[in-house]
């Protein structure tokens, strides 16, 4: 199975937009849903104007199938201003026949990768040193997949980090040295 | 029909709607996404459009570009996870809790009948 990675621009912003909010046709899903994505796609223009790069979508041939959306540390509210961190916000297959495929590794790997050599304007030219994630999906609503989100990314080499900092008080947050 | 009446009333009946602008959903789950407000809407599309029925003055906030106001009005949310929203409600600039808001605002509404 080859994937391709590709970073966003506003070139293929539709292609991340669309792996996460229903098609507009779709009646059984809330319009706030859909403008949700109207909101996300906007935001990702002007992140995209503000940090360089925010996101990478995997393709198999030529369709997107997955995501890695990540930030710096300083565009988050309520931590201190940690520099040259990058957080992920988001791993995501929609497609469970595409799950547990390794495309999310790839996506993992393919952003280390990047960042260990790209300088970002967001840091003022220079690179990353740092990549954490906090524990997307776990602390609400599904708290099953805690055991599934460490795993997934401890196999990708992040280790578990309670030095950072982490203002919910709840833990489980990974890093990963550049 | 409602929003004449809040004028005459000079009263300020607000929603403040506390998203991340990276994820969709938390922007749903902060118009209700069934968990706001059951009895107005099941899927949170039908919410949004009510308040402003009721001329209820709905700001939305993409937490990733008001850090400020997060600071000051929406502590408890958690900035690593982007489902993560928080709502205000106010009447007359007073924030109140989701339920006074309601029942106020139904209060006043059965006034007006």
């Amino acid at each position: 199975m080859e994937v391709k990675i590709q970073d966003v621009t506003n070139r293929n912003l539709g292609d991340l937009t669309g792996l996460c909010t229903p098609a507009w046709e779709d009646e059984s899903h809330a319009q706030t849903l859909k403008e949700g994505g109207l909101r996300k796609r906007d935001w990702i223009t002007r992140a995209i104007q503000m940090f360089g790069i925010c996101a990478k979508v995997a393709y198999l041939r030529g369709k997107p199938i997955g995501f890695i959306e990540f930030y710096p540390a300083h565009a988050f509210p309520l931590l201190p201003k940690l520099d040259k961190t990058v957080i992920i916000t988001c791993v995501f297959i929609p497609s469970k026949s595409l799950q547990g495929q390794g495309i999310g590794s790839e996506l993992v790997q393919s952003l280390i990768n990047d960042l260990r050599d790209r300088a970002l304007p967001a840091f003022s030219g220079e690179k990353a040193e740092q990549i954490a994630i906090g524990s997307w999906g776990c602390h609400v609503g599904f708290p099953e997949s805690l055991p599934r989100f460490q795993k997934f990314f401890l196999a990708n080499g992040f280790k578990e980090d309670p030095t950072f900092p982490d203002p919910t008080g709840k833990g489980g947050i990974l890093t990963f040295e550049l | 029909m409602f929003k004449d009446s809040w004028q005459m009333r000079d009263l300020e009946a607000k929603v403040e709607v506390f998203y991340f602008g990276c994820c969709p959903w938390s922007y749903f789950f902060g118009y209700g996404g069934g968990f706001l407000d059951k009895a107005w809407t099941k899927t949170g599309g039908d919410y949004k459009a009510e308040l402003e029925r009721l001329g209820v003055e709905v700001v939305e906030y993409n937490m990733l570009e008001h850090q400020a106001l997060v600071e000051k009005h929406a502590r408890s949310i958690d900035p690593f996870n982007p489902f993560s929203n928080y709502v205000r409600f106010l009447i007359d600039d007073q924030e109140i809790s989701k339920e006074q808001f309601f029942e106020k605002i139904r209060q006043l509404s059965e006034e007006v009948h």
